[in-house]
């Protein structure tokens, strides 16, 4: 028996509520259960398998747009954070370094699987897009 | 998995393009040597040195490929690449 159960019949005893609020509030609560197993379902599906990116411009000479479609598995961004723990650590210091002076502060040191894992999940729910007067950006994942 | 197939295509609008199924499970015999020899090498150079991992990473790192998928499609040229 729950809480929220419980708590109802504990009314009811107590003559807080009449029989009749007390099996409305029960039959209520029994509908309940339904939503946390629709939560499960939209969290299964909501874990993204691949990143997309869509590119299309169209160019002014009335040809064809160029289009690029690309999709890369989550799994080929894991590894290869993976594989950039088997850098030497000088090595690291110079892409650190190289990285700073082009104005992307990014320590690579710093970069753990754990991370990437922690990313992919939020990213479910990101989308961006960016449409400019002949370029069309979209980039998601699925 | 490691992927078994790779399907190339080059081409463009206005000709006709090629396209390739490269059966990428008949490389997998040719790997395995050098996948040998770097788990032996990590065996023996310990587990803190970075070729230990190396082999597993690398397996990771094909297996990754699996559903890859990039293709552009331009005026001048066409080129699609698949892992399956």
């Amino acid at each position: 028996m729950n809480d929220n159960r419980l708590h109802v019949l504990q009314m009811l005893a107590a003559g807080q509520v009449s029989p009749e609020e007390a099996d409305r509030l029960i039959a209520a609560l029994d509908k309940q259960p339904a939503a946390p197993a629709a939560r499960a379902v939209e969290v299964t599906t909501g874990n993204p398998r691949y990143l997309r990116i869509f590119v299309e411009e169209h160019e002014t000479g009335g040809d064809a747009p160029t289009k690029v479609n690309i999709r890369v598995p989550f799994q080929l961004l894991r590894a290869g954070v993976k594989l950039a723990s088997l850098i030497p650590n000088g090595a690291k210091d110079q892409i650190n370094e190289a990285l700073r002076k082009n104005g992307v502060p990014i320590d690579v040191t710093q970069l753990k699987p754990e991370d990437l894992d922690e990313l992919v999940v939020h990213l479910a729910d990101l989308t961006i897009d960016v449409e400019e007067k002949d370029t069309k950006v979209r980039i998601f994942a699925e | 998995m490691i992927p078994c197939l790779a399907t190339v295509r080059v081409g463009g609008r206005r000709r006709r393009g090629i396209r390739l199924w490269l059966p990428l499970f008949l490389l997998w015999p040719l790997i395995l040597p050098l996948a040998v020899v770097l788990v032996v090498a990590g065996l023996v150079l310990g587990p803190t040195s970075g070729v230990a991992g190396a082999p597993r990473t690398a397996w990771q790192l094909a297996s990754g490929l699996r559903g890859m998928h990039i293709e552009v499609d331009s005026p001048e040229v066409a080129f699609q690449v698949r892992f399956i």
